[in-house]
Protein backbone atom coordinates (compact mmCIF):
# COMPACT_ATOMS: atom_id res chain seq x y z
CA UNK A 1 0.00 0.00 0.00
CA UNK A 2 1.17 3.39 -0.53
CA UNK A 3 0.64 7.09 1.82
CA UNK A 4 1.19 9.52 -0.05
CA UNK A 5 1.12 13.85 1.26
CA UNK A 6 0.51 16.50 -0.90
CA UNK A 7 3.05 17.73 -3.07
CA UNK A 8 5.31 15.39 -3.44
CA UNK A 9 6.15 13.68 -0.17
CA UNK A 10 5.54 9.48 -0.34
CA UNK A 11 5.42 8.54 3.67
CA UNK A 12 5.21 5.12 2.36
CA UNK A 13 5.60 3.38 -1.16
CA UNK A 14 4.47 -0.21 -2.42
CA UNK A 15 4.60 -1.66 0.79
CA UNK A 16 3.72 -5.29 0.65
CA UNK A 17 3.69 -7.06 3.63
CA UNK A 18 2.54 -9.93 5.17
CA UNK A 19 2.90 -10.85 9.17
CA UNK A 20 1.45 -14.05 9.94
CA UNK A 21 -0.80 -14.69 13.03
CA UNK A 22 2.03 -15.21 16.12
CA UNK A 23 5.21 -13.53 15.34
CA UNK A 24 7.36 -11.42 16.51
CA UNK A 25 8.47 -8.39 13.51
CA UNK A 26 10.61 -5.71 14.65
CA UNK A 27 10.52 -2.94 11.86
CA UNK A 28 13.19 -0.59 11.72
CA UNK A 29 14.75 2.57 9.92
CA UNK A 30 15.90 6.31 10.04
CA UNK A 31 13.61 8.32 11.20
CA UNK A 32 11.17 9.38 8.20
CA UNK A 33 11.57 6.04 6.58
CA UNK A 34 7.83 5.52 7.38
CA UNK A 35 7.73 3.49 10.46
CA UNK A 36 4.98 5.70 12.15
CA UNK A 37 3.05 6.20 9.62
CA UNK A 38 2.84 2.46 9.26
CA UNK A 39 1.28 2.12 12.78
CA UNK A 40 -0.95 5.10 12.46
CA UNK A 41 -2.57 3.09 9.26
CA UNK A 42 -2.85 0.15 11.19
CA UNK A 43 -4.56 1.83 13.55
CA UNK A 44 -6.62 3.73 11.50
CA UNK A 45 -5.31 7.14 12.76
CA UNK A 46 -4.79 8.13 8.86
CA UNK A 47 -6.16 6.27 5.77
CA UNK A 48 -3.72 4.60 2.82
CA UNK A 49 -3.86 7.00 -0.33
CA UNK A 50 -4.22 3.28 -2.10
CA UNK A 51 -3.74 -0.40 -1.26
CA UNK A 52 -5.31 -2.36 1.19
CA UNK A 53 -4.71 -2.83 4.70
CA UNK A 54 -5.98 -6.17 6.53
CA UNK A 55 -5.97 -7.15 10.33
CA UNK A 56 -6.87 -10.37 11.19
CA UNK A 57 -8.95 -10.79 7.64
CA UNK A 58 -10.90 -7.28 7.99
CA UNK A 59 -10.53 -4.67 5.20
CA UNK A 60 -9.83 -1.31 7.92
CA UNK A 61 -8.89 0.12 4.16
CA UNK A 62 -12.29 1.96 4.08
CA UNK A 63 -13.15 1.49 7.79
CA UNK A 64 -15.69 4.11 8.81
CA UNK A 65 -16.41 6.28 11.43
CA UNK A 66 -18.04 4.20 13.89
CA UNK A 67 -15.78 1.00 14.01
CA UNK A 68 -12.50 2.55 14.45
CA UNK A 69 -12.86 2.08 17.97
CA UNK A 70 -13.32 -1.48 17.39
CA UNK A 71 -10.60 -1.95 15.46
CA UNK A 72 -8.40 -0.30 18.30
CA UNK A 73 -9.54 -2.57 21.05
CA UNK A 74 -8.23 -5.76 18.79
CA UNK A 75 -4.93 -4.11 18.38
CA UNK A 76 -2.93 -3.28 21.72
CA UNK A 77 -0.30 -0.83 21.30
CA UNK A 78 2.15 0.55 23.42
CA UNK A 79 3.89 4.13 23.12
CA UNK A 80 7.36 5.54 24.15
CA UNK A 81 5.72 8.23 25.89
CA UNK A 82 3.53 5.44 27.15
CA UNK A 83 0.29 8.09 27.08
CA UNK A 84 -1.16 6.69 30.35
CA UNK A 85 -4.68 9.18 31.63
CA UNK A 86 -2.69 11.14 34.42
CA UNK A 87 -5.47 11.82 36.56
CA UNK A 88 -6.24 8.20 36.76
CA UNK A 89 -4.51 5.75 39.00
CA UNK A 90 -2.71 2.40 37.78
CA UNK A 91 -6.23 0.57 38.11
CA UNK A 92 -8.36 2.82 36.33
CA UNK A 93 -6.27 3.54 33.39
CA UNK A 94 -6.31 -0.52 32.77
CA UNK A 95 -10.41 -0.52 33.66
CA UNK A 96 -10.94 2.59 31.48
CA UNK A 97 -10.25 0.12 28.52
CA UNK A 98 -12.73 -2.32 29.63
CA UNK A 99 -15.37 0.55 30.82
CA UNK A 100 -15.12 2.25 27.04
CA UNK A 101 -16.74 -0.81 25.50
CA UNK A 102 -19.45 -1.20 28.45
CA UNK A 103 -18.01 -4.55 30.67
CA UNK A 104 -19.50 -4.65 33.52
CA UNK A 105 -17.50 -3.41 37.24
CA UNK A 106 -17.51 -7.75 38.37
CA UNK A 107 -15.94 -8.44 35.37
CA UNK A 108 -13.13 -5.55 35.66
CA UNK A 109 -13.22 -6.29 39.02
CA UNK A 110 -11.83 -10.13 38.52
CA UNK A 111 -9.67 -9.70 35.30
CA UNK A 112 -7.09 -6.05 36.16
CA UNK A 113 -5.52 -8.03 39.22
CA UNK A 114 -4.65 -10.93 36.97
CA UNK A 115 -3.23 -8.49 34.15
CA UNK A 116 -1.47 -6.52 36.84
CA UNK A 117 0.10 -9.92 38.41
CA UNK A 118 1.18 -10.21 34.98
CA UNK A 119 3.08 -6.87 34.42
CA UNK A 120 4.37 -7.27 38.31
CA UNK A 121 2.39 -4.18 39.23
CA UNK A 122 -0.67 -5.27 41.41
CA UNK A 123 0.79 -3.63 44.68
CA UNK A 124 1.08 -0.34 42.64
CA UNK A 125 -2.91 0.33 41.63
CA UNK A 126 -4.00 2.88 43.84
CA UNK A 127 -1.09 4.64 42.50
CA UNK A 128 -0.86 7.57 39.94
CA UNK A 129 0.89 7.37 36.86
CA UNK A 130 3.60 10.60 38.02
CA UNK A 131 4.06 8.20 41.02
CA UNK A 132 5.90 5.38 38.89
CA UNK A 133 8.88 5.14 37.12
CA UNK A 134 9.52 5.07 33.39
CA UNK A 135 9.38 0.85 33.22
CA UNK A 136 6.22 1.00 35.94
CA UNK A 137 4.35 3.13 33.37
CA UNK A 138 5.25 1.14 30.68
CA UNK A 139 4.23 -1.53 31.97
CA UNK A 140 1.09 -0.33 32.27
CA UNK A 141 0.72 0.84 29.39
CA UNK A 142 1.42 -2.67 27.96
CA UNK A 143 -1.53 -4.03 30.75
CA UNK A 144 -3.75 -1.73 28.81
CA UNK A 145 -2.88 -3.09 25.70
CA UNK A 146 -3.44 -6.32 26.86
CA UNK A 147 -6.57 -5.85 28.21
CA UNK A 148 -8.82 -6.42 25.70
CA UNK A 149 -6.70 -10.05 24.37
CA UNK A 150 -5.68 -8.17 21.23
CA UNK A 151 -4.91 -10.23 18.24
CA UNK A 152 -1.95 -8.23 17.56
CA UNK A 153 0.36 -5.96 20.18
CA UNK A 154 2.23 -3.10 18.08
CA UNK A 155 4.86 -1.36 19.92
CA UNK A 156 6.16 2.24 19.31
CA UNK A 157 9.72 2.88 20.81
CA UNK A 158 8.67 1.05 24.24
CA UNK A 159 12.16 1.34 25.11
CA UNK A 160 13.04 4.90 23.76
CA UNK A 161 12.71 6.24 27.47
CA UNK A 162 13.96 3.59 29.48
CA UNK A 163 17.58 2.36 30.46
CA UNK A 164 19.10 -0.86 30.35
CA UNK A 165 17.80 -2.62 32.86
CA UNK A 166 13.88 -1.67 32.22
CA UNK A 167 14.26 -2.06 28.86
CA UNK A 168 15.29 -5.57 29.21
CA UNK A 169 12.33 -6.22 31.77
CA UNK A 170 10.10 -4.80 28.68
CA UNK A 171 11.23 -7.25 26.05
CA UNK A 172 11.32 -9.95 28.03
CA UNK A 173 7.33 -9.08 28.91
CA UNK A 174 7.08 -8.77 24.66
CA UNK A 175 8.28 -11.93 24.27
CA UNK A 176 6.67 -13.41 27.06
CA UNK A 177 3.37 -11.83 25.37
CA UNK A 178 4.29 -13.47 22.00
CA UNK A 179 4.79 -16.65 23.38
CA UNK A 180 1.03 -16.88 24.32
CA UNK A 181 0.54 -16.35 20.93
CA UNK A 182 -0.06 -12.92 20.14
CA UNK A 183 1.39 -11.10 16.96
CA UNK A 184 4.24 -8.62 18.01
CA UNK A 185 5.00 -5.66 16.01
CA UNK A 186 8.19 -3.67 17.45
CA UNK A 187 9.59 -0.50 16.26
CA UNK A 188 12.46 0.60 17.56
CA UNK A 189 15.91 2.07 17.22
CA UNK A 190 17.80 0.22 19.75
CA UNK A 191 20.46 -2.11 17.60
CA UNK A 192 20.69 -4.02 20.38
CA UNK A 193 17.35 -4.96 21.20
CA UNK A 194 17.13 -6.22 17.48
CA UNK A 195 19.58 -8.32 17.71
CA UNK A 196 19.04 -9.77 20.88
CA UNK A 197 15.43 -10.92 19.90
CA UNK A 198 16.86 -12.85 16.52
CA UNK A 199 13.44 -12.60 15.35
CA UNK A 200 12.00 -11.36 12.08
CA UNK A 201 13.41 -7.94 10.84
CA UNK A 202 11.52 -5.42 8.23
CA UNK A 203 13.77 -2.29 7.03
CA UNK A 204 12.03 0.44 5.61
CA UNK A 205 13.91 3.47 3.94
CA UNK A 206 11.86 6.26 2.29
CA UNK A 207 9.06 4.68 3.14
CA UNK A 208 10.28 1.16 1.12
CA UNK A 209 10.80 -1.86 2.72
CA UNK A 210 14.72 -2.31 1.58
CA UNK A 211 15.00 -5.57 3.67
CA UNK A 212 13.09 -8.30 5.47
CA UNK A 213 15.10 -11.26 7.27
CA UNK A 214 13.16 -13.80 8.89
CA UNK A 215 16.05 -13.80 11.58
CA UNK A 216 17.29 -10.21 11.15
CA UNK A 217 20.02 -8.29 12.84
CA UNK A 218 20.26 -4.35 12.43
CA UNK A 219 21.83 -3.19 9.60
CA UNK A 220 21.02 0.41 8.57
CA UNK B 1 -26.76 2.15 28.80
CA UNK B 2 -27.40 2.41 32.45
CA UNK B 3 -23.70 1.38 32.91
CA UNK B 4 -22.26 3.87 30.65
CA UNK B 5 -24.51 6.80 32.03
CA UNK B 6 -23.42 5.64 35.90
CA UNK B 7 -20.17 5.49 34.35
CA UNK B 8 -19.82 9.11 32.37
CA UNK B 9 -20.99 10.83 35.86
CA UNK B 10 -18.70 8.53 37.72
CA UNK B 11 -15.20 10.57 35.12
CA UNK B 12 -17.25 13.79 35.23
CA UNK B 13 -16.82 14.09 39.02
CA UNK B 14 -13.66 12.31 39.25
CA UNK B 15 -12.19 14.61 36.58
CA UNK B 16 -13.87 17.66 38.44
CA UNK B 17 -12.23 16.64 41.72
CA UNK B 18 -8.47 15.71 40.33
CA UNK B 19 -8.43 18.62 38.40
CA UNK B 20 -10.01 21.11 40.72
CA UNK B 21 -8.11 23.88 40.13
CA UNK B 22 -8.90 23.90 36.46
CA UNK B 23 -12.84 23.15 37.69
CA UNK B 24 -12.28 26.47 40.25
CA UNK B 25 -11.52 28.88 37.71
CA UNK B 26 -14.14 27.54 35.39
CA UNK B 27 -16.48 28.04 37.99
CA UNK B 28 -15.59 31.37 38.52
CA UNK B 29 -15.68 32.65 35.23
CA UNK B 30 -19.81 31.18 35.40
CA UNK B 31 -20.12 32.78 38.33
CA UNK B 32 -18.75 35.68 37.27
CA UNK B 33 -21.17 35.89 33.94
CA UNK B 34 -24.03 35.20 35.98
CA UNK B 35 -23.52 37.98 38.24
CA UNK B 36 -22.85 40.00 35.84
CA UNK B 37 -26.28 39.31 33.86
CA UNK B 38 -28.04 39.50 36.90
CA UNK B 39 -26.92 42.94 38.03
CA UNK B 40 -28.28 44.10 34.78
CA UNK B 41 -31.83 42.35 35.32
CA UNK B 42 -31.98 43.96 38.67
CA UNK B 43 -31.06 47.30 37.06
CA UNK B 44 -33.69 46.80 34.52
CA UNK B 45 -35.89 45.44 37.31
CA UNK B 46 -35.55 49.08 39.07
CA UNK B 47 -35.43 51.38 36.57
CA UNK B 48 -39.22 49.89 34.99
CA UNK B 49 -40.44 50.25 38.31
CA UNK B 50 -39.39 54.01 38.37
CA UNK B 51 -40.70 54.35 34.86
CA UNK B 52 -44.22 52.52 35.80
CA UNK B 53 -44.55 54.85 39.07
CA UNK B 54 -44.10 58.10 37.20
CA UNK B 55 -46.63 56.88 34.70
CA UNK B 56 -49.01 56.13 37.32
CA UNK B 57 -48.90 59.58 38.73
CA UNK B 58 -49.56 60.77 35.22
CA UNK B 59 -53.41 61.16 34.96
CA UNK B 60 -55.76 63.85 32.71
CA UNK B 61 -58.73 65.71 34.59
CA UNK B 62 -61.80 66.43 32.48
CA UNK B 63 -63.69 69.48 33.61
CA UNK B 64 -67.40 69.56 33.20
CA UNK B 65 -69.67 72.46 32.46
CA UNK B 66 -71.20 74.22 35.16
CA UNK B 67 -74.75 72.91 33.67
CA UNK B 68 -73.96 69.12 33.08
CA UNK B 69 -76.52 66.70 35.23
CA UNK B 70 -74.99 63.39 37.20
CA UNK B 71 -76.71 61.01 35.25
CA UNK B 72 -74.86 62.77 32.41
CA UNK B 73 -71.92 62.71 34.03
CA UNK B 74 -72.42 59.15 34.49
CA UNK B 75 -73.71 58.09 31.47
CA UNK B 76 -70.24 59.85 30.22
CA UNK B 77 -67.66 57.91 32.72
CA UNK B 78 -69.30 54.68 31.89
CA UNK B 79 -68.18 55.41 28.12
CA UNK B 80 -64.88 56.53 28.88
CA UNK B 81 -64.55 53.17 31.34
CA UNK B 82 -65.33 51.00 28.60
CA UNK B 83 -62.30 52.27 26.57
CA UNK B 84 -59.54 49.43 26.58
CA UNK B 85 -57.43 52.21 26.78
CA UNK B 86 -58.28 53.37 30.10
CA UNK B 87 -56.56 51.89 33.29
CA UNK B 88 -58.91 54.16 35.87
CA UNK B 89 -61.13 56.82 35.70
CA UNK B 90 -62.18 58.69 39.78
CA UNK B 91 -65.18 61.47 39.40
CA UNK B 92 -64.21 64.09 42.08
CA UNK B 93 -67.52 66.10 42.75
CA UNK B 94 -67.37 69.92 42.87
CA UNK B 95 -67.85 69.52 46.75
CA UNK B 96 -65.69 66.94 47.09
CA UNK B 97 -62.78 68.80 45.55
CA UNK B 98 -63.52 72.02 47.29
CA UNK B 99 -62.91 70.44 50.50
CA UNK B 100 -59.84 69.02 49.73
CA UNK B 101 -59.12 71.84 48.48
CA UNK B 102 -59.68 73.32 52.01
CA UNK B 103 -58.06 70.41 53.55
CA UNK B 104 -54.87 70.67 51.11
CA UNK B 105 -54.68 74.73 52.11
CA UNK B 106 -55.45 74.88 55.48
CA UNK B 107 -52.81 76.53 56.82
CA UNK B 108 -52.56 79.44 54.34
CA UNK B 109 -54.75 82.03 55.53
CA UNK B 110 -54.89 84.34 52.34
CA UNK B 111 -56.27 80.94 50.20
CA UNK B 112 -58.67 80.85 53.20
CA UNK B 113 -59.87 84.12 53.38
CA UNK B 114 -60.04 84.43 49.62
CA UNK B 115 -62.64 81.39 49.75
CA UNK B 116 -65.14 82.78 52.11
CA UNK B 117 -65.07 86.02 50.05
CA UNK B 118 -66.04 83.73 46.89
CA UNK B 119 -69.94 82.72 48.16
CA UNK B 120 -70.62 80.13 45.57
CA UNK B 121 -67.94 76.96 45.11
CA UNK B 122 -65.75 77.74 41.74
CA UNK B 123 -64.59 74.89 41.05
CA UNK B 124 -66.15 72.46 38.90
CA UNK B 125 -67.34 68.48 38.56
CA UNK B 126 -64.15 66.63 37.32
CA UNK B 127 -63.47 63.23 36.00
CA UNK B 128 -59.21 62.11 36.41
CA UNK B 129 -58.36 59.78 33.94
CA UNK B 130 -55.59 57.79 33.85
CA UNK B 131 -54.70 55.39 30.81
CA UNK B 132 -52.89 52.31 30.88
CA UNK B 133 -49.78 53.66 28.52
CA UNK B 134 -48.81 57.36 28.30
CA UNK B 135 -48.80 56.56 24.87
CA UNK B 136 -52.91 56.50 25.22
CA UNK B 137 -53.55 59.62 26.06
CA UNK B 138 -54.27 61.27 22.34
CA UNK B 139 -56.71 58.32 21.63
CA UNK B 140 -58.44 59.08 24.52
CA UNK B 141 -58.68 62.50 24.05
CA UNK B 142 -59.44 62.55 20.28
CA UNK B 143 -62.73 60.21 21.95
CA UNK B 144 -63.52 62.86 24.35
CA UNK B 145 -63.19 65.66 22.01
CA UNK B 146 -66.08 63.62 19.57
CA UNK B 147 -69.58 65.05 19.10
CA UNK B 148 -71.66 65.29 22.05
CA UNK B 149 -68.99 64.49 24.73
CA UNK B 150 -67.32 68.02 23.62
CA UNK B 151 -70.26 69.62 24.96
CA UNK B 152 -70.18 68.39 28.41
CA UNK B 153 -66.20 69.53 28.49
CA UNK B 154 -65.43 72.80 29.72
CA UNK B 155 -61.31 72.19 29.90
CA UNK B 156 -59.29 69.24 30.24
CA UNK B 157 -55.60 69.33 31.36
CA UNK B 158 -54.16 67.17 28.72
CA UNK B 159 -52.66 70.47 26.63
CA UNK B 160 -50.60 71.50 29.78
CA UNK B 161 -49.48 68.14 30.78
CA UNK B 162 -49.18 67.20 26.80
CA UNK B 163 -45.29 67.50 27.32
CA UNK B 164 -44.56 66.00 30.27
CA UNK B 165 -46.63 63.00 29.41
CA UNK B 166 -44.90 62.77 25.79
CA UNK B 167 -41.25 63.29 27.93
CA UNK B 168 -42.14 60.34 29.76
CA UNK B 169 -43.23 58.36 27.14
CA UNK B 170 -39.82 58.96 25.15
CA UNK B 171 -38.03 58.57 28.87
CA UNK B 172 -39.40 54.99 28.98
CA UNK B 173 -38.54 53.81 25.31
CA UNK B 174 -35.64 54.89 25.71
CA UNK B 175 -34.44 53.39 28.97
CA UNK B 176 -36.69 50.08 27.55
CA UNK B 177 -34.50 50.30 24.31
CA UNK B 178 -30.86 50.85 26.51
CA UNK B 179 -31.53 48.67 28.98
CA UNK B 180 -32.19 45.56 26.18
CA UNK B 181 -29.15 46.18 24.22
CA UNK B 182 -27.12 46.51 27.27
CA UNK B 183 -28.21 43.24 28.42
CA UNK B 184 -28.25 41.66 25.39
CA UNK B 185 -24.20 42.84 24.62
CA UNK B 186 -23.36 41.55 28.54
CA UNK B 187 -25.14 38.43 27.73
CA UNK B 188 -23.63 38.19 23.75
CA UNK B 189 -19.83 38.98 26.29
CA UNK B 190 -20.82 35.89 28.70
CA UNK B 191 -21.81 33.79 26.16
CA UNK B 192 -18.84 34.35 24.22
CA UNK B 193 -16.98 34.01 27.77
CA UNK B 194 -17.90 30.58 29.35
CA UNK B 195 -17.56 29.23 25.45
CA UNK B 196 -13.76 30.24 25.70
CA UNK B 197 -13.53 28.90 29.42
CA UNK B 198 -14.98 25.72 28.49
CA UNK B 199 -12.80 25.71 25.21
CA UNK B 200 -10.13 25.66 27.08
CA UNK B 201 -10.81 23.15 29.60
CA UNK B 202 -11.20 20.77 26.73
CA UNK B 203 -7.53 21.53 25.20
CA UNK B 204 -6.25 21.10 28.44
CA UNK B 205 -7.74 17.65 28.10
CA UNK B 206 -6.71 16.69 24.71
CA UNK B 207 -4.12 14.36 25.24
CA UNK B 208 -6.37 12.33 27.13
CA UNK B 209 -8.89 12.62 24.84
CA UNK B 210 -6.63 11.59 22.40
CA UNK B 211 -5.39 8.18 24.34
CA UNK B 212 -8.90 7.72 25.07
CA UNK B 213 -8.99 7.51 21.17
CA UNK B 214 -6.33 4.97 20.66
CA UNK B 215 -7.68 2.46 23.30
CA UNK B 216 -10.88 2.17 21.41
CA UNK B 217 -13.07 4.40 23.69
CA UNK B 218 -16.18 5.42 21.10
CA UNK B 219 -16.35 9.17 20.85
CA UNK B 220 -19.87 9.44 22.71
CA UNK B 221 -18.25 7.45 25.18
CA UNK B 222 -15.43 10.04 25.36
CA UNK B 223 -17.73 13.40 24.94
CA UNK B 224 -20.42 12.34 27.43
CA UNK B 225 -18.54 13.20 30.61
CA UNK B 226 -17.08 16.32 29.34
CA UNK B 227 -20.45 16.97 28.88
CA UNK B 228 -21.63 16.20 31.84
CA UNK B 229 -19.02 18.12 33.60
CA UNK B 230 -19.89 21.42 32.02
CA UNK B 231 -23.39 20.38 33.51
CA UNK B 232 -21.61 20.15 36.78
CA UNK B 233 -19.85 23.52 36.61
CA UNK B 234 -23.20 24.86 35.82
CA UNK B 235 -24.94 23.96 38.72
CA UNK B 236 -22.25 24.68 41.30
CA UNK B 237 -22.03 28.35 39.54
CA UNK B 238 -25.30 28.79 39.68
CA UNK B 239 -25.46 28.04 43.46
CA UNK B 240 -22.91 30.25 44.22
CA UNK B 241 -23.91 32.79 42.26
CA UNK B 242 -27.25 32.95 43.86
CA UNK B 243 -25.71 33.12 47.23
CA UNK B 244 -23.86 35.39 45.91
CA UNK B 245 -26.63 37.76 44.81
CA UNK B 246 -28.72 37.10 47.69
CA UNK B 247 -25.86 38.49 49.92
CA UNK B 248 -25.77 41.56 47.84
CA UNK B 249 -29.17 42.74 47.48
CA UNK B 250 -29.46 41.72 51.02
CA UNK B 251 -26.55 44.14 51.92
CA UNK B 252 -27.61 46.72 49.63
CA UNK B 253 -31.19 46.19 50.53
CA UNK B 254 -31.41 49.48 53.41
CA UNK B 255 -29.85 51.54 50.76
CA UNK B 256 -32.20 50.64 47.44
CA UNK B 257 -35.24 50.84 49.86
CA UNK B 258 -34.78 54.24 50.99
CA UNK B 259 -34.17 55.41 47.17
CA UNK B 260 -37.10 53.43 46.39
CA UNK B 261 -39.61 53.85 49.13
CA UNK B 262 -41.36 56.06 46.94
CA UNK B 263 -41.80 53.88 44.17
CA UNK B 264 -43.00 51.15 46.25
CA UNK B 265 -40.40 48.55 44.90
CA UNK B 266 -38.06 45.75 46.47
CA UNK B 267 -35.46 44.03 44.59
CA UNK B 268 -35.34 41.17 47.01
CA UNK B 269 -39.71 40.77 46.33
CA UNK B 270 -39.27 40.79 42.48
CA UNK B 271 -36.52 38.17 42.55
CA UNK B 272 -38.78 35.96 44.92
CA UNK B 273 -41.61 36.13 43.09
CA UNK B 274 -40.21 35.68 39.43
CA UNK B 275 -37.48 33.40 40.97
CA UNK B 276 -38.34 30.48 38.87
CA UNK B 277 -38.42 32.30 35.34
CA UNK B 278 -35.35 34.52 36.09
CA UNK B 279 -33.33 31.67 37.29
CA UNK B 280 -35.07 28.64 35.51
CA UNK B 281 -34.66 30.51 31.92
CA UNK B 282 -30.77 31.48 32.86
CA UNK B 283 -29.82 27.81 34.04
CA UNK B 284 -31.90 26.38 31.00
CA UNK B 285 -29.54 28.84 28.92
CA UNK B 286 -26.12 28.48 30.41
CA UNK B 287 -26.65 24.59 31.11
CA UNK B 288 -27.26 24.61 26.84
CA UNK B 289 -24.46 27.06 26.25
CA UNK B 290 -22.54 24.69 27.94
CA UNK B 291 -23.44 21.40 26.26
CA UNK B 292 -22.71 22.71 22.83
CA UNK B 293 -19.32 24.73 24.16
CA UNK B 294 -18.54 20.98 25.12
CA UNK B 295 -19.75 19.09 22.30
CA UNK B 296 -18.09 21.95 19.34
CA UNK B 297 -14.58 22.23 21.67
CA UNK B 298 -14.73 18.69 21.81
CA UNK B 299 -15.96 17.43 18.33
CA UNK B 300 -11.99 19.02 17.39
CA UNK B 301 -10.18 16.37 19.02
CA UNK B 302 -12.69 13.90 18.06
CA UNK B 303 -12.15 14.16 14.32
CA UNK B 304 -10.36 11.08 12.46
Amino acid sequence: MTKFYQPDTYALKGVNLRIKPGEFVSIIGQSGSGKTTLIKLLTAESFASSGTISVGGWDISNITYNEVPLLRRQIGVIFQDYKLLPQKTVFENISFALEACGAPMKKIRRIIPQILKVVNLRHKADNYPRQLSGGEQQRVGIARALIHRPKILVADEPTGNLDLTNTKEIIDLLKKINELGTTVLLVTHDKDVVNMLKKRVIVLEQGQVVSDQKVGRYVI
Amino acid sequence: MKHTFFRAFKFAFQDFWRNIWLSLVTVTVLVLALLSVNVLISLNAISNSIINSVEKKVDISVFFKENVTEAQVDNFQEKIKSMSEVEESVYISKEKALADFREKHRGDKSIMEALRQVEENPLLDALVIRAKSTDDYSRILSTLSMGKNQELIKYQNYTDHKKIIEKVSVLRDKVKTFSISLTAIFSLIAVLIVFNSIRVMIYTHREEIAVMRLVGASNSFIRAPYILESVIYVIFAFIIAMIFLYVIIGATGPYLNDFLQTYDFSLLNYYAENFFVIFGAQFLAVVVLNIVSSGIAIGRYLKI
